[in-house]
């Protein structure tokens, strides 16, 4: 049925740290290869090797540059603040100087021309997956249980409505199953008592080598992700379109400029002045 | 939007066999003059024909044609699903009718089989167009403007065809009244079609810095992107569509839609008896081929936002 739940017990999902992903790919690469075994494999692919190779992958890592918009920074400061629908207050940038706004919002501190940003994309089991509601033959569906959306791959037509619906391009179209895919959370890796205890996570979230992506259930105020959620100012992705993400992302935290916290250690203003000509003594 | 020939076909072609269908419903029950013999059973294969092509058209761009069946089950939910259920139950009055008028059942359940024909014709357009109008993912398409839209080309290129199908039939001097309805059918469909032209260039869509969780003050510009070559996401949805080529394709669509087709029509009242019918068909096939163009533009203009995801170079 491709009515959502009204409420689900668990809501399993992922946290992810754009703060420290260093855009590497393994998760993409170990969530394909899961994938393509697994209990819901495989994960197709045509003209793997030649001239124009197309395939299924629940992962894709994007890189791009940030910068400050000064002229939007400069002209929707005011403006914006009206249409926020979660408060976030603008953080105070010290040593700044320049024709750079003095205030710089929280996620996007961006005080360096060029910054670079790793933005992992896969499903995000929202709470309000369109993605379900328009699918005409009840093979797409999110689990009372814990969340997880996922395609019944014998029911699929191959539509592609689907794909339409979700904002995030989170579903990719098998071409030779003719039917649509999607990340399944690693339903068959998360309750698998084959594996053992520590295995039993995402593919993506256990090859992760810098510990960008964390699982867990966001229902529960108390789970790592829900409190790294709250401490942290963890985001939905495009929230005006009102999909309710049960992933979240970190923004990444904002950037000292070394030049400023190496001068700021030098000189030690609070010291006695003896200590201070012995500490620049010492640090020749 | 990748624009689909097999969705533009089906929409275009289904819609003119439901507007067809929906003014027969009228026509044949209760036209105030009696119809010519032969004209309602032709009319009436003739929308079924165009809407059973459309249909097939539309079951061709399935991975699993075989299965569409189960696309029938979820109408609680699904606009597409409702679409299938209405498209169905649309052939019951439009065969009934089609029985009628043929004598092969009493011909005075026309009475109630024309209206209920144009109910549930008007119905299925409506639920196509809002396949379309569900979808928040698609701004352009996100406004109650998109089932004006699919519902007034319905009832243009239906009402130019029941016209068509009469001048076969009858001599020009009784196409007055009929031309001039198809006319006005058109050209209020085309106003509506401006209308949204007008709306689309005025659209906002979200940034880019909102797609990846930044303030909108974060200008985000890709230095790589995820894949080398195209996904299946790319080419579905990010469809590459040169923007300075709309305003031609634009004026294109609507020169044919209106202009030569009017011309067509106009000649239609001037030539000689014999060739009344066929100035009358190039009028539907250059009205046609206008609604035509305009839903190839109707997807290839209508960005997704998880375009914001790739094209991010430019200030979306």
């Amino acid at each position: 049925m491709t009515t959502l739940p009204t409420s689900t017990a668990k809501q399993l999902g992922l946290l992810i740290d754009l703060d420290i992903c260093v855009g590497c790919h393994a998760c993409a690469v170990s969530c394909k290869e899961w994938n393509d075994g697994g209990q819901f494999g495989p994960l197709t692919d045509t003209d793997a090797r030649g001239a124009d190779p197309l395939g299924v992958w629940f992962n894709r890592v994007h890189s791009y540059t940030l910068d400050l918009d000064r002229e939007l920074g400069m002209a929707d400061s005011g403006a914006r603040d009206t249409d926020r629908d979660r408060g976030r207050r603008p953080l105070p940038l010290s040593n700044h100087e320049g024709s750079v706004p003095s205030v710089l919002p929280l996620g996007g501190p961006i005080d360096a021309e060029g910054m670079s940003l790793h933005f992992p994309r896969s499903c995000l089991h929202c709470a309000n997956a369109a993605c379900v509601t328009v699918c005409p033959t009840g093979a797409s569906y999110k689990r009372a249980e814990d969340g997880i959306v996922l395609v019944d791959y014998d029911k699929c037509i191959g539509c592609k409505l689907c794909s339409w619906a979700c904002p995030y391009g989170a579903r990719e179209y098998d071409q030779q199953q003719g039917v649509m895919k999607k990340c399944t959370l690693c339903v068959d890796r998360i309750y698998n008592e084959t594996l053992a205890e520590e295995d039993r996570q995402p593919a993506c979230v256990l090859a992760c080598p810098t510990g960008a992506r964390l699982f867990g259930d966001f229902a529960d105020p108390d789970s790592e992700v829900s409190r790294k959620t709250r401490e942290r100012d963890g985001r939905d992705l495009m929230p005006e379109l009102g999909y309710a993400p049960t992933n979240k992302y970190l923004p990444p935290r904002p950037r000292q400029r070394c030049a400023d916290a190496a001068t700021a250690s030098a000189v030690p203003e609070a010291l006695p002045p003896v200590l201070r000509w012995l500490d620049r003594l010492l640090s020749r | 939007m990748h624009p689909a020939l097999s969705v533009i076909a089906f929409t275009t072609l289904s819609g003119a066999g439901y507007g067809l269908l929906i003014w027969l419903g009228w026509l044949i029950p209760f036209h105030r003059l009696p119809l010519p013999a032969g004209y309602a059973p032709i009319s009436i294969v003739l929308a079924l024909v165009l809407i059973s092509t459309g249909l097939l058209a539309s079951l061709a761009h399935l991975g699993r044609p075989e299965r569409a069946w189960r696309a029938l089950s979820q109408w609680r939910s699904s606009w597409l699903s409702r679409e299938g259920v209405l498209a169905i139950a649309c052939y019951v009055p439009a065969v009934l009718m089609l029985l009628a008028s043929f004598n092969w059942i009493d011909a005075a359940h026309l009475r109630w089989l024309g209206p209920l024909a144009i109910v549930l014709a008007l119905l299925t357009v409506f639920v196509t167009s809002m396949i379309y109008a569900s979808l928040r993912t698609i701004p352009a398409w996100y406004q109650p403007l998109v089932p004006a839209l699919y519902i007034g080309f319905a009832l243009a290129s239906g009402c130019l065809l029941a016209v068509f199908m009469l001048s076969i039939f009858v001599p020009v001097e009784r196409l007055r009244m009929p031309m001039f309805t198809a006319v006005i059918s058109n050209t209020l469909a085309w106003l509506i079609q401006l209308f949204y032209w007008h709306r689309l260039d005025q659209l906002q869509v979200p940034r880019a810095a909102s797609a990846v969780a930044l303030d909108a003050t974060v200008r985000v510009r890709s230095f790589e992107k995820p894949h080398s070559e195209d996904s299946f996401v790319t080419r579905e949805m990010v469809f590459r569509f040169a923007r300075e080529r709309a305003p031609r394709l634009r004026w294109l669509a609507l020169i044919s839609g209106t202009l030569l087709s009017f011309i067509c029509i106009v000649l239609a009242t001037f030539v000689s008896a014999r060739f009344t019918a066929a100035a009358m068909l190039l009028a539907c096939i250059w009205q046609l081929l206008g609604i035509f163009v305009s839903r190839w533009l109707f997807f290839a203009e209508a960005r997704h936002v998880v375009s914001s995801y790739y094209e991010v170079d430019a200030r979306h």
